[in-house]
């Protein structure tokens, strides 16, 4: 499992990239696709993934709409087009910065 | 796959009401909670165990740790926000006011007409965008064509027109509407170099086809900030802006605000 300090700083881009591609997701359901994607790697955790969600919906980033399943209410997440628009500028920021890290830190890829 | 049953839900819903969340957040914890422990039970736990194990991860005082934090990063940050800048406004009136050197009854006079609610409201409210892109350019003059259905130039196809077109030389400067922050800018597709900015009220105004932008992604501009430079990047025909706003992602004619 990845410091803290590493997913505090991505969690926004993993989020709003999960967005993108699947268009809808509740919580859990965004917990265990990084999880299960990551290899349980890479862990939301619940107490930074809600004033998250909560942060980019008041920004207009994600739009929300709850719906009755098994007979619980469940509060999925949708993201709008200015969400889009920053997931994208967001991953090429990281693309770039993994570069940079990678030249920083001399990182060769590694034999197989 | 395994629900858990109304009985089973309510006891999940006990240990939440413990931590005194409000209605919103505790519904949506405990739908996750009720995830968690159904995805432990299909791997063989009881309901039981599932339950005191999933809770373990969840103390109370984690419960309330966690509406602070959402409070603090979606009322109180912007809150503070808002707050200064309307004192700064006000702040600014007053200066300016030729009442308050004047006479002193004058402003009071207004109390009679009962406007003082609107005007303590007007501070907080975020005025829709509606200034023109381009500095001192009405956008009814310089417009070649207008926002809704229209037969596309390129496609020929009957679209949806988001924007307004404005006529205008390549490097003419193009400035923000309405203070903001950037939330996008660089090339994205047909609309060629864009810059878009995030408003308060879920306003957001794109800009586009432009031949460079002056701001980043990040960047807080206040109105009439310049931004960029109009040029004919992406699908274009010629040069000319594409000025769009969206209300809650929806896109609204921009013409129509300044009306």
């Amino acid at each position: 499992m990845y410091s803290k300090e590493l997913i505090k700083g991505t969690l926004r881009t993993v989020v709003l990239r999960l967005l993108d591609q699947e268009g809808r997701l509740y919580g859990y359901q965004m917990n265990k696709r990084v999880e299960d994607l990551s290899d349980g790697r890479y862990t939301l955790t619940e107490g930074a993934l809600y004033p998250l969600l909560h942060k980019l919906v008041k920004d207009g980033l994600l739009t929300t709409e709850t719906e009755k399943v098994n007979g619980r209410a469940r509060r999925y997440y949708s993201i709008t087009e200015a969400g889009r628009a920053a997931a994208t500028s967001r991953r090429e920021e990281f693309r770039s910065f993994l570069l940079t890290m990678q030249t920083l830190l001399d990182l060769k890829p590694e034999k197989t | 796959m395994i629900i858990l049953s109304e009985h089973q839900v309510a006891r999940v819903q006990a240990h939440l009401a413990r931590a005194g969340l409000n209605e919103q957040l505790s519904t949506e914890l405990l739908d996750h909670l009720c995830c968690a422990i159904e995805a432990r039970m299909t791997t063989g736990e009881s309901f039981d165990q599932a339950l005191s194990e999933t809770l373990k991860s969840w103390p109370i005082r984690q419960l309330r740790d966690l509406q602070k934090t959402i409070n603090f990063t979606t009322k109180t940050k912007p809150m503070l926000y808002r707050a200064s800048a309307a004192i700064a406004l006000v702040a600014g009136i007053c200066l300016l006011s030729p009442f308050t050197s004047v006479d002193h009854s004058a402003p009071l006079a207004l109390d009679h007409h009962d406007h003082s609610s609107d005007y303590a409201a007007d501070y907080s409210r975020f005025d829709p965008p509606t200034a023109s892109p381009i500095a001192g350019v009405d956008m009814k003059a310089a417009l070649s064509s207008g926002f809704g259905m229209r037969k596309h130039p390129l496609t020929k196809r009957t679209t949806l027109h988001r924007g307004i077109d404005l006529k205008a030389k390549v490097g003419t400067p193009v400035q923000a509407t309405a203070p903001g922050k950037v939330i996008y800018a660089g090339e994205d597709g047909n609309y060629g170099i864009t810059v878009r900015i995030l408003h308060e009220d879920g306003y957001v105004t794109a800009y586009c086809h432009l031949s460079k932008h002056v701001v980043e992604r990040g960047d807080r501009v206040i109105l009439g900030q310049e931004i960029a430079a109009v040029g004919t990047t992406g699908q274009s025909l010629g040069p000319h802006l594409h000025y769009e706003v969206l209300k809650d992602d929806v896109p609204v004619n921009p013409l129509a605000l300044v009306d």
